[in-house]
């Protein structure tokens, strides 16, 4: 075999070509640099042209105690060191890894920058995907959650709505006697109370909100929206009376109003845009839900005498948290709730202005088969 | 250069990732802090000559890398070492088991050194998660406990002394 010395010009294209120092140690401590020294050995060690000072670096005087035992074993594989990072003197900061070995019974010692197993990287990207898809599936939960969470608070402050409402016809009517007026006084600030409560959690829920693609489950079995629509007036006579807001129903009681959906799902939506409706429409005026129907679908409107929507909200109306000027203090997730709910039933919601004044917030659902 | 005749004393920080250790060597030797989280890659050596009854002591400071399910550490590193800083982050009570477990596999391997155990964080302390229940378990088991930060500096040099001091009376 042919010995190749240590200048030899295929050497040194080797040595440039895979980014190599290649050091032998000298008795005097110092390590002897083969030619040409690397761009990154010179950035590090400015000074080191042919030698390197053992102590030029705290990790490599750590690693040579074990390479010179390595040395004088004579064994033919390389030892390498784990990696380590070397500062230089501009504070840049290089990987490097070092291997002691012995060539023609030469003692080496190589310097490279350190290389990234196979072995490693597959490792980080699997547990960087597993990580993503744990992430994906925490995501998908908390979404859920947070569509519920919003149900949760519309279920609560719905009826308080109601008792609030009731309990100030009581007032006003002076339907109690003295002692009665001041427990009314009492259940009135309690039920405020717990109205403000409930405020503050909207408000900080539909500030930390950030994605809801909702998978609520429901029980679709057929419902009968005109049945629906009576109760649901009837559940916010309490808040529209003292207003002195009218309650209509405009629809043909003996006609047949089954859509498909769930009832209580159906129901909440209704509650959403009656009691947006009930936010803006002025005193002695009328809210009113029509109903009107095709072969195949049933349309449900809410109609209010209000100012009506400004045309460039309209587009947004039933995005999440969309809060123009008719859903101050609200989380903006009731119509946003309406539209997820009525076009997974397969229906559509949507906004037009009423003549003269007022606004109709719509929704259309499927009919049953016959 | 250094010489046979300076005394050395390698001391290794162990921990999970993230719970402060380079920024603890960084307030230990340069005195700043950065809130800049840059993880590290095997390791870095730092250099500190310390007075260990009125003698003057190289402390090595081999901030290691982190282990988590990333990266482990190679107890490679740790020979030689004449003590070990643990580290755990207050804000995250699961560093402490981590902690615990790297310094056992450390003894495992390489034998019982001197060791304190740094409770990092301590400026965050309202968000702390490590319970006194804990924390009286490790007083319990006899560990030198300090409760340090690498933000505001309190503990950071009073923990390496200590265990600058213990690997001197190992000695």
């Amino acid at each position: 075999m042919t010995t190749l010395p240590a200048t030899h010009p295929l050497l040194r294209d080797v040595t440039r070509a895979l980014d190599l120092a290649i050091a032998r140690p000298t008795p005097d401590g110092t390590l002897a640099l083969n030619l040409p020294v690397p761009s990154w050995l010179a950035r590090l060690w400015p000074y080191a042209t042919t030698t390197i000072a053992r102590d030029a670096s705290l990790f490599l005087d750590d690693f040579l105690t074990q390479a010179e035992v390595h040395w004088a074993s004579a064994a033919p594989q390389p030892l390498w060191s784990e990696p380590w990072t070397e500062s230089g003197p501009d504070g840049g900061e290089v990987v490097l890894e070092a291997a002691a070995m012995t060539a023609q019974g030469q003692a080496l010692l190589l310097l490279r920058q350190a290389q990234t197993s196979a072995e490693d990287t597959r490792h980080v990207l699997q547990e960087s995907r597993s990580q993503a898809l744990e992430m994906r599936r925490l995501m998908h939960e908390v979404n859920k959650r947070e569509v519920l969470l919003h149900c949760i608070i519309h279920d609560l402050s719905t009826p308080l709505a109601g008792i609030k409402g009731s309990l100030t016809l009581l007032q006003q009517d002076q339907l109690v006697d003295a002692e009665g007026d001041e427990l009314l006084a009492i259940a009135l600030r309690q039920t405020e109370r717990l109205q403000t409560q409930i405020r503050d959690v909207v408000r900080d829920f539909a500030r930390d909100v950030k994605a809801v693609l909702p998978t609520l489950t429901s029980n679709e079995a057929p419902a009968d929206i005109h049945e629906i629509a009576a109760d649901a007036l009837q559940a916010i006579r309490p808040i529209a009376e003292p207003r002195q807001v009218a309650l209509a129903l405009d629809a043909d009681g003996h006609a047949p109003w089954t859509v498909r959906g769930d009832a209580g799902q159906l129901a909440r939506v209704l509650q959403n845009m009656l009691d947006n409706a009930l936010r803006f429409t002025p005193p002695n005026s009328t809210l009113t839900v029509r109903l009107s129907q095709t072969d195949a679908e049933i349309q449900v409107g809410v109609l209010d005498e209000g100012p009506g929507v400004a045309p460039q909200l309209q587009p947004h109306l039933f995005d999440r948290f969309s809060q123009g000027d008719r859903d101050a203090g609200t989380a903006g997730l009731g119509l946003f709730f309406c539209r997820i709910t009525v076009e997974r039933i397969g229906g559509h919601v949507g906004y037009r202005d009423r003549p003269g004044d007022g606004a109709c917030f719509w929704f259309t659902l499927p009919r049953t088969s016959p | 250069m250094l010489t046979a005749s300076s005394m050395q004393k390698k001391v290794c920080l162990l921990g999970a990732s993230a719970v402060g250790k380079t920024s603890l060597v960084s307030r230990y030797i340069r005195g700043i802090f950065s809130e800049r989280y840059l993880t590290t890659i095997g390791v870095k050596i730092d250099k500190k000559t310390v007075e260990v009854d009125a003698q003057a002591v190289d402390l090595l400071v081999w901030d290691l890398n982190g282990e988590d399910c990333f990266q482990r550490l190679s107890m490679n590193y740790l020979r030689g070492a004449a003590g070990y800083v643990l580290v755990a982050d207050g804000t995250a009570d699961d560093t402490l088991d981590k902690a615990l477990t790297l310094y056992h596999r450390a003894t495992g391997t390489h034998g019982a050194v001197p060791a304190v155990l740094l409770l990092n964080k301590h400026d965050l302390k309202e968000e702390w998660t490590l319970s006194a229940g804990q924390i009286e378990a490790l007083e319990a088991d006899g560990w030198t406990l300090f409760f340090t930060s690498a933000k505001t500096g309190e503990n950071v040099d009073e923990a390496f002394a200590y265990l600058a001091a213990q690997t001197l009376h190992m000695n």
